[in-house]
């Protein structure tokens, strides 16, 4: 039949179109725009590093290393649990206290031998480690049966929580810093020690367990394949060409770099467990129909509804995921510290939450990306980090962080509303 | 994988959906009162009615957004009571509701296979965009309906018209057994009500049992076999055969009425 015939002719032309048109819009401002503001401030600052009365080179390893890991803990974990729950629709003000529960639970169970009957060190590390990760899981699943069951605004909810998490830390901490030790040095025996490899002089922390770090040779030819799998499965599903083009040559680049790499070179567990939890979640909410189906209830919660997805489960488990993020965020902290404060982290959901408006996510749900929200996380710490180096004084940095939180916001808007008048959305 | 060139074998004399003494209260309001009809297969059945009347309520209960507060659905001759509207797609009752119910950041594909994704790797869930992509265009151009952009298009950018077709077309898409339809054309322009219309013509003779809310009482008379008029949330009249659309006006101004105690 004729008709028919143009019609299919008509999608095959237009299938073409969006193919090529597919890879000018992933790059163009509007969709990578946040990358390149990293990839700017970067430039700029190793620019003005270079130039002062003592030159460094700003992208040394140590300083990004040391900038990603700032980054890490806790924003960068807990705002790709939040950029989950924003695009399925919900907020989330009580992280910061919820994360600072987590730890805080942690050094409790360490200090008082909650596991002791375990028998092993080993065991116990693993027991706290895994009960701290449950607690903030808990404190997120919480608020989202709240939220459902209830009918609340997720941003009453949490705003509760917020102070209801906080108050709960300091009550189980009697208010006081809470050592995260197993024993003292008198208490420690030849097996401890001989399991440490070597004498403290505080005696047993949980950190000397988890901490540590590494090699990176593994790391990188482990991230080299995992990519180049990751590739080989959008093959299969038939994924457009761009991501599977990018995460093929991530791959190969991984596996190449990783020969030349120095097998003393070591990693921290903490930018294992970042960068594990971003591929994840970027594989989940990208290629999965989890995903979609998170993006579906935040986009329209009605027509998930009518469409048969069971939005009750796709409104609460991002608030569990949230949760689980920062008991993630408290293990990896807690691998590095001796002693955890009652108001740890007070008042860091705004980064979290700045993080991922500098990553573009939008506040009414249905979209955003958990790469950009980690890439405005970064933006956020290099920005700080810059400062640091360059002594900018501490008024000065509130204040352009301030300012591109709400100019970063203000772009995604109007580059928005441009793209729509241009009809090219 | 169901589309609608499968067609339904079933008797075409025997109702598939009987809607029996359907009531439903919103706290005081009473949007149906002890509602009763049936949607036969290779039949397309109009429910007519005034702004209020009940009518999208009907299409609510039947797809199983609202659960009714008396009376039963019997589908194929079982009492059922869909849960939630994803048992009602499971048993292939497809709806184009009246607010559309599509995502906007979805394009046209994702909104087809939103909530019945294909997918592999098992549990892992992976999507098959590429398979869904193209089944999705498929199933346009057989249905004849034009989407500027292709499948790809984000319905956020498209016409209130645009977009109804998107729904319509995905509930064909989906349905074999029956469609509602509700006010499928209230927002398209000449030429793609004539399209739409056809096009519930082919899916009739595909067998699919249709229920059509429409205002447009031209509509009414070329399409139904059957019309019911709703009064009020109360059945006021039953029109098959020969009518014309005068006849439903009248029942629906009230002028005339089935019910003994209707006040004129
Ligand atoms: N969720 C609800 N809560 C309370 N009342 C409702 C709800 N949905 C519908 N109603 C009431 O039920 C009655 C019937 O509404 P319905 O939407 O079924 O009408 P309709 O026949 O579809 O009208 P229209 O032609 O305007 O679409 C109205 O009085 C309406 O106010
Ligand atoms: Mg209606």
């Amino acid at each position: 039949m004729d008709v028919r015939q143009t019609a299919e002719t008509k999608y095959e032309d237009t299938g073409v179109v969006v193919a090529s048109q597919d890879i000018r819009e992933s790059l163009s401002f509007r969709n990578a725009g946040i990358y390149y503001a990293l990839m700017f401030i970067v430039a700029v600052f190793t620019y003005w590093s270079s130039t002062g009365e003592n030159p460094i080179f700003y992208l040394n390893a140590a300083n990004v290393e040391n900038v990603i890991e700032q980054a890490a803990t806790p924003v960068a974990i807990i705002a790709i649990g939040m950029t989950v729950l924003l695009i399925s629709g919900n907020f989330d003000l009580s992280v910061a206290s919820n994360a600072a529960m987590s730890a805080m639970s942690i050094a409790i169970a360490v200090r008082d031998d909650w596991f002791g009957f375990l028998g092993s060190v080993q065991a116990e590390v693993i027991a706290a480690m895994i009960f701290g990760i449950l607690v903030g899981t808990i404190g997120g699943l919480i608020n989202g049966m709240v939220h459902w069951f209830v009918g609340l605004n997720s941003f009453i909810v949490t705003l509760g929580s917020l102070t209801a998490y906080r108050g709960l830390t300091l009550l189980i901490a009697s208010d006081a810093s809470v050592d995260v030790r197993f024993r003292d040095l008198s208490q420690m025996t030849e097996e401890d020690i001989e399991l440490l490899g070597r004498e403290t002089e505080e005696g047993l922390f949980m950190g000397d367990f988890i901490g540590g770090s590494l090699g990176v040779y593994n790391l990188l030819l482990l991230a080299g394949i995992g990519f180049l799998l990751a590739a080989a499965g959008m093959y299969i599903a038939g994924h457009a060409r761009l991501p599977m083009g990018i995460a093929s040559g991530v791959g190969v680049l991984g596996i190449l770099v990783s020969f030349f790499v120095d097998y003393e070179t070591a990693i921290s567990h903490k930018l294992v467990v970042l960068v594990l939890l971003l591929v994840i979640s970027w594989a989940v909410m990208g290629f999965t129909s989890y995903g979609r189906r998170t993006y579906a209830v935040g986009g329209n919660l009605e027509a998930a509804k009518a469409a048969g997805i069971n939005v009750a489960l796709y409104t609460i488990m991002p608030f569990v995921f949230v949760g689980f993020c920062c008991g993630l965020a408290a293990v990896t902290y807690i691998a590095e510290q001796k002693n955890i404060e009652p108001n740890l982290w007070f008042g860091r959901e705004l980064w979290v939450l700045a993080a991922a408006i500098i990553g573009g996510v939008s506040l009414n749900g249905g979209s955003g990306k958990v790469m950009k929200s980690m890439a405005g996380a970064l933006l956020l710490y290099t920005l700080l980090n810059g400062f640091q180096i360059n002594r900018v004084p501490t008024a000065i940095q509130d204040i352009s962080i301030g300012v591109l939180v709400v100019a970063s916001a203000a772009a995604y808007v109007l580059a928005e509303r441009r793209a729509a008048s241009k009809g090219r959305i | 994988m169901q589309t609608t060139s499968e067609t339904v074998t079933l008797d075409p004399a025997a109702p598939v959906l009987q809607i029996r003494d359907v009531s439903k209260n919103f706290g005081a309001v009473q949007a149906l009162k002890s509602v009763s009809f049936d949607i036969t297969p290779g039949r397309i059945t109009g429910l007519v009615g005034d702004n209020g009347a009940g009518k999208s309520t009907m299409v609510k209960i039947i797809s199983g957004v609202h659960a009714p507060s008396s009376g039963e659905i019997v589908l194929e001759g079982r009492p059922t009571l869909f849960a939630n509207p994803g048992e009602a797609r499971a048993a292939k009752i497809e709806t184009v509701f009246q607010t559309l119910e599509l995502v906007e950041e979805f394009d046209v594909a994702e909104n087809f296979y939103m909530g019945q994704e294909l997918t592999r790797f098992g549990i892992l869930r992976a999507n098959r965009t590429g398979e869904m992509r193209a089944e999705a265009a498929k199933a346009v151009s057989k249905l004849g309906i034009n989407i500027p952009g292709g499948v790809t298009r984000r319905v956020r950018t498209m016409s209130g018209g645009q977009r109804q077709a998107v729904a319509i077309a995905r509930a064909a898409f989906w349905s074999t057994k029956v469609l509602l339809l509700d006010e499928p054309t209230a927002a398209l322009g000449v030429r793609e009500t004539a399209q739409v219309l056809s096009l519930i013509e082919t899916l009739r003779d595909q067998g699919a049992a249709i229920l059509l809310i429409s205002h447009n009482m031209k509509d009414v008379e070329r399409l139904c076999n059957d019309v019911v008029v709703l009064r009020q949330g109360r059945r006021s009249g039953f029109l098959t055969g020969d009518f014309t659309g005068q006849d439903c006006v009248s029942y629906i101004t009230g002028a005339i009425s089935d019910l003994d105690d209707e006040e004129l």
